[in-house]
């Protein structure tokens, strides 16, 4: 093996030398052309990190000179993107340079008008006095931390101790609980340990990509490139896309599926019920491996979180009982195709198709799915749903043959999921509910006995309720955009010196910085230490490449200095200038021998990330199944181990179709969804700084038919005003633009923190995950 | 002067305005509106559909070429429309080796129908750059141009930005000697086809190859850099 510098002079010899160079560096041998990215790069220190936007996790070769970023590609050594990126990792390094980067700690002026710089003496200071007021007069439920799924590991690892180690609190939610809870819930209910089996080798290796709800060609555009270029090599692999809306992903479809939002869990049942009746399901795999579970079915005991009484506090428990597989058959007959059809708008041919390609053995399936099936009033079902046809199927935890769930942000499943930075959560999939779960992270954490509080905290929504009325006296923000991103916002509006201390870390002002008393500057990115989880379980690691501008710094420091202020020191023993390492050893703990084992501090530093469980230095592609997975001892076949409530064997959950919260009437005659465009990423704090991206889409705007359109004498590009229960918002019309919602159907991104969607939604939540509902709401349009 | 403006905006891979009457915004993003008078097929006319555009590979389109190239052999308007041509580049993309936007509006048809693999002449568009991808592991006619390249509708920003991109004032790599061929500066990744961006009129005319008839560029030109992801720690 070369040294680089060796290989660097041996490749200058040969382009002096001529002609032998010529035969070396043949295009096709990539170990010789690979070269840099343009004339100046000798110039550059080029280093690894993962992309930070999605949870695809791209690797990016990130290039630095004179501690800036000034260049990115693609890492042909990541087996994620193999050396491709879309059109926001591209642009990742003017994400850095924004002119109103937050440099300094700002404290709210106390009239209430503008802010001031302090020091981050006196900003800390403030913070620990702030929460421990609040601690000492209202006790550990009057405060709270919302975070991220943009957190790196050491961020919510740092703030899992701070709150529940620390507080004694359980309130610490992600925005993750906007975006991925339904997937966790969906998992946890089904093989009692968090996400999936599967991995992004099914890109290459399945036959039948099902995209349930998911845009995938804008929202993971790697990802989506790989089955692509998979579709083009095999021309038997297929795309069916099942939607609300006409997308770009529709567009390379081979079937395009048009449902009625929130039909999906009829379709789901027909599906089922079509297998089931024609004998189309693994006897031997269910008998094995299946449990058969059903919960509370009553649509007025369950209710969507928003109306009533639900309105100020979602507490519905869901009480699971055994079922079978008889009482499952019995269960389908409900859900014929003719009913389905009904119902959903698909047509039979259409379901018998699905049914067929779930149910036939000598095609691979990968279900696919995202926002469309996690915000979702029975989301946490609709994830059941999916993962019921491969359980009855047999087709999981095999290659080619999995439900795998996508994720939107960067370390939603490193940080949020398996940290456990949720109201309920500790590390590994454990729960503070569990009594030997609270003693083994008291033990890790050299805590007495008793010490964490067995309470769960008050989920997203619920906190931001609590904090609306008063309750929450102290909240910090880190790492994300609620005044933005929470569903029906009005309802969350904040005025200044209303009692309450809200801290905001960000790097840039948001509408959330707005209505903050204190903001902090953060590092972003490379300008710090990290890591990130990605969708398919791969921890990824990053070396600091610059500095931070100004006085910003990391949120997991933020977190430490406060809480040695607080007199928390003995949690963060970690010398100023080394806690990273040990750190994440003291983390790791949590993870060996259960199945969701982390690689070592070291291995992740070489490495382009690693799939969980590393056992013995190795990843694990498929979780369950034997041959990959070491934590299965049969020779072949499946073993869901981890799901010891269940006797070691999956749940398979009868989950019935409920419809939506809200549903178009006279007045409010439109279905509303809202979502994400390929150029921004989630409230656009980011990507709307970098020039290229802006321009490309600007502003919000709405998506109508071109029937309705018509119908109300609307052309594109014309302002409208769109109107819900809730709120009204001013956005240009887009008529046949990247997407096509059918007749009495809108769509809004909701990037635009001046054009907020979030004014329009409504705060109707999933039952078990407590996930809101961004697809479905009714709306008017009107002409301004 | 007129040769070389219609060389310039040949060079730079710019659809050509002045087609599309109803797309105003393109007009408002069109920094060539001299060009109008002076391109010989500027007719306020939509694109006629074609099956096949025409190539514009040298060897293939010759006589286009020499009408293109003609008073390109003075050297002080090579050097204006170097600069020119360098700007336009530096303007289109965030950093040398970011995929550039898409400097025209959206136009009916997918995007490899006029950019082949040699490119094409498009009239009265103008010529519509080669696509350099078409020899990437993993990339096809059939990949999602959109996925990296974007639309620009608008001119404004969002807030400013402090960004200084790396300004790459060099046309090709080092060489050993004066006479030496220039080694290659650039990374081979998504640039695997050379004669896309360094033959035709539609290429930049500072990286045009002057003997493209030469099939196996490598022979003689070599990646100068070959970095292969050992980073520098």
């Amino acid at each position: 093996m070369f040294s680089e510098s060796d290989r660097r002079g041996f490749l200058v010899e040969l382009a002096v030398a001529g002609s032998a160079a010529a035969l070396a560096t043949q295009i096709g041998q990539p170990e010789l052309v690979e070269a840099a990215g343009n004339p100046d790069d000798k110039s550059l220190a080029w280093n690894k990190a993962p992309c930070r936007y999605c949870g695809t996790g791209c690797g990016v070769e990130v290039g630095t000179k004179d501690g800036k970023v000034l260049a990115v590609r693609g890492d042909r050594e990541s087996p994620v993107n193999r050396g491709l990126l879309c059109v926001k990792g591209y642009h990742l390094p003017a994400m850095l340079y924004g002119k109103d980067r937050l440099k300094f700690p700002m404290k709210r002026k106390a009239n209430g008008k503008g802010f001031e710089q302090i020091s981050w003496d006196a900003a800390l200071d403030l913070i620990a006095k702030k929460f421990k007021e609040a601690l000492d007069t209202s006790g550990p439920e009057s405060v709270a931390m919302y975070g991220s799924g943009q957190w790196t590991i050491f961020d919510g690892y740092a703030a899992l101790k701070w709150v529940k180690a620390g507080m004694k609190s359980n309130n610490l939610d992600p925005n993750a609980r906007l975006c991925m809870a339904s997937a966790v819930m969906g998992f946890m209910t089904q093989f009692q340990s968090d996400e999936p089996m599967g991995c992004y080798d099914d890109f290459e290796i399945g036959d039948d990509f099902v995209l349930w709800g998911n845009n995938m060609a804008e929202m993971h555009p790697v990802l989506f490139s790989r089955i692509l270029e998979h579709k083009r090599v095999n021309r038997g692999v297929r795309i069916i896309d099942l939607a609300t809306r006409w997308t770009q992903t529709s567009q390379y479809a081979d079937v395009y599926v048009q449902m009625k939002p929130g039909s999906d869990l009829a379709i789901a049942n027909g599906i089922l019920h079509l297998l089931v009746e024609s004998g189309r399901f693994d006897k031997a795999f269910l008998d094995e491996n299946v449990v058969f579970k059903r919960g509370i079915e009553d649509l007025d005991k369950i209710g969507f979180g928003c109306f009533g009484e639900q309105a100020q506090q979602y507490k519905f428990d869901d009480q699971p009982k055994d079922s079978s597989f008889d009482e499952l058959r019995e269960f389908l007959k409900d859900y014929t195709p003719e009913k389905v059809c009904d119902i959903s708008g698909v047509p039979v041919e259409q379901l018998k198709l699905l049914a067929d390609l779930y149910g036939n053995q000598a095609r691979n399936t990968v279900s696919l799915w995202c926002m469309g099936v996690n915000q979702h009033t029975r989301g946490t079902w609709m994830n059941n749903l999916i993962t019921d046809l491969h359980l009855l199927t047999g087709k999981i935890s095999r290659p080619g043959n999995n439900p795998f769930s996508l994720t939107g942000q960067p370390s939603a499943c490193g940080t949020a999921r398996e940290v456990g930075t949720l109201v309920n959560r500790l590390p590994a999939d454990m729960v503070v509910t569990n009594p030997e779960h609270r003693k083994k992270a008291e033990e890790i954490w050299g805590l007495p006995e008793g010490t964490i509080n067995p309470k769960p905290g008050l989920h997203t929504i619920d906190m931001f309720r609590a904090l609306n009325r008063g309750d929450i006296k102290a909240m910090w923000i880190q790492t994300t955009n609620p005044w933005v991103s929470l569903p029906n916002l009005t309802r969350f509006e904040r005025k200044p010196n209303d009692g309450r201390f809200i801290v905001v870390s960000d790097i840039y002002p948001t509408p959330t910085t707005a209505v903050a008393d204190l903001v902090l500057p953060s590092a972003a990115w490379v300008e710090r230490e990290g890591m990130f989880g990605n969708t398919e379980r791969r921890t990824q690691h990053w070396d600091k490449l610059i500095d931070p501008p100004g006085e910003a710094k990391e949120d997991a420091w933020q977190i430490m200095q406060v809480a040695k202020r607080m007199g928390y020191d003995k949690l963060f023993p970690w010398p100023d200038d080394n806690w990273h390492q040990p750190m994440f050893e003291e983390y790791r703990k949590f993870t060996l021998g259960n199945g969701k084992d982390l690689a070592s501090y070291e291995q992740l530093r070489e490495a382009r990330g690693l799939r969980w469980p590393v056992v013995n230095g190795r990843e694990t592609k498929y979780r369950y199944a034997a041959g990959h997975d070491p934590y299965v001892k049969k020779p072949k076949g499946i073993h869901f181990y981890k799901a010891k409530g269940f006797g070691e064997k999956a749940a398979f959950w009868l989950r019935p179709y409920h419809p939506p919260a809200e549903v178009p009437d006279d007045e409010f005659p439109f279905w509303l969804s809202t979502g994400r465009v390929l150029e921004h990423w989630h409230t656009g704090s980011m990507t709307r700084r970098v020039k290229q991206l802006h321009q490309a889409v600007p502003e919000a705007y709405v998506e109508l038919s071109r029937v309705d359109a018509d119908k109300l004498g609307i052309v594109s590009n014309q302002k409208v005003r769109i109107v819900s229960r809730r709120g009204s918002v001013e956005l240009k019309a887009k008529i046949d633009d990247r997407g096509q919602p059918p007749v009495g159907s809108v769509f809004i991104p909701f990037f635009d923190e001046h054009r907020l969607a979030n004014v329009l939604t409504l705060d109707a939540m999933d039952n078990i995950s407590k996930e809101p509902d961004y697809k479905k709401c009714a709306v008017r349009v009107e002409k301004v | 002067m007129m040769s070389s403006s219609l060389t310039r905006s040949v060079s730079e891979g710019e659809l050509v305005t002045a087609s599309c009457p109803e797309s105003n915004e393109w007009r408002a993003l069109s920094h060539r509106r001299a060009w109008r008078k002076l391109t010989p097929f500027a007719m306020p006319q939509r694109v006629p559909p074609q099956t096949s555009p025409p190539s514009i590979r040298p060897r293939l389109r010759f006589g286009l070429v020499l009408v293109l190239l003609v008073g390109c052999s003075s050297s002080t308007d090579e050097t204006s429309m170097q600069s020119v041509s360098a700007a336009k580049r530096a303007e289109r993309r965030l950093f040398p080796g970011a995929p550039p936007v898409i400097p025209h509006p959206p136009l009916s048809g997918k995007c490899v129908t006029c950019h082949t693999p040699t490119g094409s002449a498009r009239p009265p568009l103008g010529l519509a750059l080669a696509n350099p991808h078409t020899k990437t592991p993993g990339m096809s006619d059939e990949s999602r141009c959109k996925q990296c390249h974007v639309f620009q509708t608008t001119k404004e920003v969002f807030v400013a930005s402090t960004f200084e991109s790396l300004r790459v004032d060099s046309v090709h790599g080092p060489r050993a000697f004066s006479q030496a061929p220039p080694t290659i500066p650039h990374q081979s990744f998504m640039r695997e086809d050379c004669s896309a961006c360094h033959t035709g009129p539609a290429s930049r005319p500072e990286i045009r190859c002057a003997h493209a008839d030469r099939s196996r560029c490598v022979q003689c030109h070599v990646f100068q850099n070959p970095s292969d992801s050992q980073f520098e720690k």
